[in-house]
């Protein structure tokens, strides 16, 4: 029986990205029942995951999760992580429980800490796929042992019940691996019965914290209050509001379909829900609906690629200005010429690319004829090659001819400017995502893994 | 003769998961949303000419409680690769302000 209304504070979009104390402990104050936060997204790239590296820094994350520990121990609620350091990955969850036993020692806290794990053993996954149990998203084909083999790190994105399992065991807190966004703030409500149409909409509303209000720059989170007959939210902080059009929007955002959002177990439909004002701050959302579905996980692969290394210039020279799109296509076959007598290389080997920001870098489109010329531009040089020492050593070979090259060769030659010393900058490795997969399970725990850390019990031992 | 820029308020680009690219056209109101939400001018097509998307891969969807459309795409390059110009796909839109409408 459900009794609800289910109280959660959303503190923030992405934990380490900046939780406000007083709207916290404003949330409480209104009778939160628990703390949920997602900790990172694919959004940034394929790099956090094939690193197991989080892209908030240590300190951010830390300042964020003593706050949210602090809140949750003292008002005896649980705090919900997911998809912990960024990616998710097994790396990024125990870089974030370690920074969470060092807020607890001294803090003088001790909770029994749940760290859900859902990265994947390749074997498991090839089992899986010749079983035919997995199937790809568009727009990728079937799944094949070289792509799975390729990957550095593979996660798969979990649902709620992990989490769900973890809170009726007594997590205090929860430090979860690559999981939905949605997931992470629907479990508390979903695991005291609230309708799981409004849950899961809650969570898809409220996953970015205060985006959903008016005003992006006021605050950092929002209230969830979900009920029998759907769902209220409104910002933590007092000077912001949500409306029916902020509310609602957010369906829109990162998602490829405004209507239908696909989770473990089932879809999200929108398609009928209401958005009504409830006072000048909160919004009333009913009419979501939850359809149930075969349970699959979504599969995230992180694969490391060829290496780069970078160079950069700025030009203000007028001759270069009026002439960038000439200027670019000479100086790159001087530099490709220049590559494959230093190093031997056939073409195949290494790719050289320039990017010339302030003209055409973000789209590599030519500006139609008659566009004005810059007032001036910066070129980014991209060596691209099987090792980095290889990557360098074009880079060191194209050097002279990146700084000096002229755009007429009846003037002394220019020299462009350099805005480092040395001038080449090792970038490191190329990541891709490998894989856009669901592997379907019986059990939405069967390819989860639980750990404990119950510092209760290390500190009576 | 009205562009996208002309009749949205606003435009944006951004990934919609690793693999998918998605644009919000929020129109000026009701009344451009009508005219020209259905417009053939945003259809498949457009997204083939301007990013080489494959047109069986293109969504539409009208969301007229916002006087929003939305269209995505499949990536045709992947994300973070080595030619990566735009990461999070967020310059995108700029494409599609001066398409015309009508």
């Amino acid at each position: 029986m459900f009794e609800g209304p289910i109280k959660i504070i959303v503190p923030v979009g992405s934990l380490g990205a900046g939780v406000v104390e007083a709207e916290v402990r404003r949330g409480v104050a209104l009778g939160a029942h628990a703390i949920a936060t997602d900790a990172g997204s694919t959004d940034s790239g394929a790099a956090y995951l094939a690193l197991g590296m989080s892209k908030n820094n240590r300190g951010s994350v830390k300042r964020d999760l003593t706050i949210l520990m602090k809140a949750g121990a003292e008002a005896g609620i649980p705090v919900i992580v997911g998809t912990s350091g960024q990616a998710g990955g097994d790396k990024n969850v125990d870089w974030t429980r370690d920074i969470a036993v060092e807020i607890a020692r001294e803090l003088g806290l001790s909770p029994r800490i749940a760290l859900l794990y859902s990265e994947q053993d390749k074997d498991v996954l090839k089992a899986r796929n010749a079983a035919g149990k997995i199937t790809p998203l568009a727009p990728l084909g079937p799944l094949d042992d070289a792509a799975i083999d390729a990957c550095d790190h593979i996660v798969a994105a979990m649902g709620p019940e992990p989490y769900m399992a973890a809170l009726r065991a007594g997590a205090d807190l929860i430090l979860g691996g690559r999981t939905t966004d949605t997931a992470v703030i629907a479990c508390f409500a979903l695991l005291h019965g609230a309708p799981a149409g409004a849950a899961w909409h809650a969570g898809k509303v409220s996953e970015c914290g205060s985006q959903c209000a008016v005003y992006r720059d006021r605050g950092s989170g929002v209230l969830l209050s979900i009920g029998q007959d759907g769902f209220e939210v409104e910002p933590l902080a007092p000077d912001n509001r949500c409306d029916p059009h902020s509310v609602s929007a957010h369906m829109l955002y990162e998602n490829s379909d405004p209507f239908r959002l696909t989770e473990p177990g089932g879809v999200l439909d929108v398609t009928d829900a209401v958005y009504a004002e409830v006072d000048d701050r909160a919004v009333k959302v009913t009419g979501s609906v939850w359809e149930p579905q075969p349970y699959t996980m979504k599969l995230e692969g992180a694969a490391g690629g060829r290496y780069q290394t970078l160079m950069l210039v700025g030009i203000q020279d007028p001759d270069v200005l009026g002439r960038v799109d000439e200027f670019h296509d000479k100086m790159l076959a001087a530099l490709y010429d220049r590559a494959r007598k230093s190093t031997g290389l056939d073409d195949a080997a290494f790719h050289i690319s320039l990017r010339m920001y302030g003209w055409n870098a973000v789209s590599g489109d030519r500006p139609p004829p008659g566009t004005p010329a810059p007032r001036e531009i910066g070129v980014l040089f991209v060596a691209t090659a099987d090792t980095q020492e290889l990557a360098t050593q074009i880079a060191k070979a194209c050097n002279a001819y990146f700084f000096h090259y002229p755009i007429s060769m009846d003037k002394e030659l220019p020299s462009y400017g350099f805005a480092f010393t040395p001038a080449d900058v090792e970038r490191g490795q190329v990541y891709e995502f490998k894989l856009n997969h669901v592997v379907q399970v019986d059990d939405p725990l069967e390819l989860v893994r639980t750990a404990w850390i119950d510092l209760r019990k290390e500190e009576a031992a | 003769m009205a562009t996208v820029g002309d009749v949205c308020r606003h435009v944006r680009s951004k990934n919609a998961g690793p693999y998918w690219v998605t644009f919000d056209l929020f129109f000026d109101g009701a009344e451009n949303f009508a005219k020209y939400s259905q417009s053939p001018a945003l259809g498949p097509d457009l997204l083939h000419r301007l990013f080489g998307a494959d047109p069986a891969q293109v969504k539409r969807f009208s969301v007229p409680s916002l006087n929003v459309v939305k269209i995505s795409y499949a990536r045709t390059t992947p994300q973070g690769g080595e030619v990566e110009r735009d990461m999070h796909r967020g310059q995108q839109f700029v494409r599609l302000l001066d398409v015309q409408l009508d």
